[in-house]
């Protein structure tokens, strides 16, 4: 199991290193000279000479390969070209936004969606089941950044309930969940349709497996059934779903943040892209795939953990 | 008390399928006698796993019962409320599955199962516990408190299905369906848990409905025999009738087909001439009659009512009318 854990960690690092080099080129890629880019073209020469200096780019290739990852391993994601603040602090100031922008996005999806699906399996082709198909269908193919705008149309605008911008006063527990609601609706919606799906279809499957109907045979209640004989194995597909579903809700959050002018990761990095603030969006893009690549072995831990199968395999 | 623990009568069966309606069991007539092993024999599709599913009324979603009656442990086993028919199945009722590798829930570990079946009952979860780890004993499972922390997926298939036996004992049924058992069995295996059914039967004083189509495990342990083929009972009486006179051509065949009773020396096993008829439309004829070596006009026209030939001894066929004794 422990074994299991690290194998699964060091993918994870190893995911984390090659993007890092990734985003590296990326930077070299650029045509032109990065200091021109990123002053523009009426920039002066000495400041040119002063930025190139700065950001390393006089030293060989290898050698600002190895500054960069230095850097990084020290959690130095270098300094911010505007406010010379650390690009690590301005990370960890927007992280918890976007943190609890996906928790209460795939939460509610969750919490909708699994049960829903559970229900679909059990009553198939009743009223219900239908009716989530079809809302389904169209949920999962309606962007989240539509939804948010027409969110942001009838409930702020034209009903006046809910507010539209930031993230609440800083320490009013209340006022930021009252901002997290509509972000969190629009980020979560297509996932409800997605989950509930998926959920149905494992189920189905799981439900018509021989120990069922031998748990059935032994005259099991059917609640009892559904809950710890069919949803417990019908669940760990949805695992390493939500964890694949954090990349997407990464992107998404991009849009979702935009709109709602939330702080957060995904805002970070479209404002610094804008003003060509390379250290901050090279940070930002690293701390989301740290995230998403720690996401892929918790969710295969977490299984493991779930599914007896699995862990006598390791 | 004395009697039929299951009395099924003139039943059938329909499936509906998307290719149309399949008739898998047909007018069958089975006692089971209080304290008897009662053997279901035929080949794969006779209907032997419908019949037994019938009883624990646990049939696919697609099934029709369309004619008949079934006394099970004296009530009306068709018309007893679902929530009635839960309350039998695991204590007065059990059933053992053909394939113990897929009958267990692969994310509970044994003690949890065992645990779970036990819910009715008032005692200690200590109590339940200790009851669960003796049944695991009873089936020859060593170390059994330690058996109980473990998952299904760190057994043989052998002993799953012993584990399947243990749970299944667990409330002392009064009839046991025990549908191809051994099936999954090597024959060591295969002789322990017939070893082990016997004694089962002499400690609980149930009845056990065997379902196999190995007729040497069928000779060995079972008090009665039914013949199915092609989901209608063509025979059916006290063992030792079965294999030592049996009146139906299909039983004779089978019986005559046994590897374990060729006694000459041969490189080829005897067949059956012909397939199993096609369950979707059923001639009006004798069903055996397109494979029947005996056959005879009648039998190409009308279908034989059963005949009794002896004490509990019946067949359906044409060539026993008339010599009734």
């Amino acid at each position: 199991m422990l074994l299991y854990a690290l194998q699964r960690t060091g993918l994870a690092i190893l995911i984390c290193i090659t993007s890092m080099v990734m985003l590296f080129s990326a930077l070299k890629l650029i045509p032109g000279d990065p200091a021109t880019i990123m002053l523009g073209a009426r920039a002066s020469a000495e400041m040119k000479a002063r930025i190139t200096e700065e950001l390393g780019l006089n030293d060989p290739i290898p050698v600002q390969l190895a500054t960069f990852f230095g850097r990084i391993l020290q959690g130095n994601l270098g300094t911010d070209m505007w406010s010379q603040r650390p690009v690590t602090q301005i990370v960890l100031d927007n992280l918890p936004y976007t943190l609890v922008l996906i928790a209460a996005g795939l939460g509610w999806a969750a919490l909708i969606g699994i049960p829903l699906g559970c229900y679909s399996a059990i009553r198939r082709n009743s009223f219900i089941d239908k009716f989530t198909a079809v809302i389904s269908v169209g949920t999962i193919s309606i962007p989240s950044f539509v939804v948010a705008i027409y969110l942001i149309l009838f409930f702020a605008i034209e009903l006046g309930w809910l507010p539209v911008i930031g993230a609440g006063e800083r320490g009013d527990y209340l006022d930021q969940a009252v901002h997290l609601i509509m972000p969190a609706f629009a980020l979560g919606l297509g996932w409800v349709g997605y989950l509930s799906r998926i959920v149905r279809a494992s189920m189905l499957e799981v439900m018509g497996e021989n120990h069922i109907r031998t748990a059935r045979a032994f005259g099991l209640p059917e609640y009892r059934i559904v809950k710890s004989y069919a949803l417990r194995i019908a669940i760990l597909p949805t695992i390493t779903l939500l964890a694949v579903a954090i990349g997407g809700l990464l992107s998404s959050a991009v849009f979702v943040e935009a709109i709602f002018a939330r702080p957060g990761i995904g805002k970070l990095i479209v404002d610094a892209a804008n003003m060509r603030n390379f250290p901050v969006v090279q940070g930002g893009v690293l701390t989301t795939v740290a995230l998403f690549a720690l996401a892929m072995p918790i969710s295969d831990i977490l299984i493991a953990w779930l599914d007896p199968r699995v862990r006598a395999t390791l | 008390m004395s009697g039929n623990v299951a009395a099924i009568r003139d039943l059938s069966i329909r499936f509906d399928t998307q290719q149309g309606p399949v008739y898998p069991l047909r007018n069958v007539d089975v006692d089971v006698p209080r304290g008897q092993i009662v053997g279901i024999v035929g080949e794969s599709g006779s209907g032997k796993s419908t019949l037994a599913l019938a009883l624990m009324r646990l049939l696919p979603g697609n099934a029709v019962v369309t004619g008949g009656e079934v006394e099970l442990l004296g009530k009306d086993l068709l018309k007893l409320p679902a929530e009635e028919m839960r309350g039998l199945r695991g204590t007065r009722l059990a059933m053992i599955f053909q394939d113990p590798m897929t009958s267990l829930n692969p994310v509970r570990s044994i003690g949890q199962q065992m645990l779970d079946i036990q819910y009715r009952s008032p005692a200690s979860r200590a109590e339940k516990i200790a009851k669960a780890a003796d049944a695991l004993k009873r089936v020859g499972i060593p170390d059994a408190r330690e058996q109980l922390k473990r998952y299904p997926a760190e057994f043989s298939g052998g002993m799953r299905q012993r584990i399947c036996i243990a749970m299944s004992l667990l409330q002392k049924p009064e009839l046991l369906i025990a549908d191809e058992i051994t099936t999954a069995l090597d024959v060591t295996l295969e002789a322990q848990v017939l070893h082990l059914l016997r004694e089962l039967r002499a400690e609980l004083k149930g009845s056990i409905l065997f379902i196999s189509h190995n007729l040497g495990a069928v000779a060995e342990i079972c008090d009665r025999v039914v013949v199915l083929y092609a989901g209608e009972v063509v025979e059916q009486g006290p063992v030792f009738e079965i294999f030592d006179r049996p009146q139906h051509p299909y039983t004779r065949a089978l019986v005559e087909c046994d590897p374990a009773r060729i006694e000459t020396t041969t490189r080829e096993l005897p067949v059956i001439p012909g397939d199993v008829p096609n369950l979707r439309s059923i001639p009006r004829s004798c069903i055996f009659a397109a494979r029947c070596a005996e056959v005879m006009e009648v039998c190409r026209r009308d279908r034989p009512p059963p005949t009794v030939i002896g004490k509990g001894h019946s067949a359906r066929c044409h060539l026993l009318e008339g010599v009734e004794s």
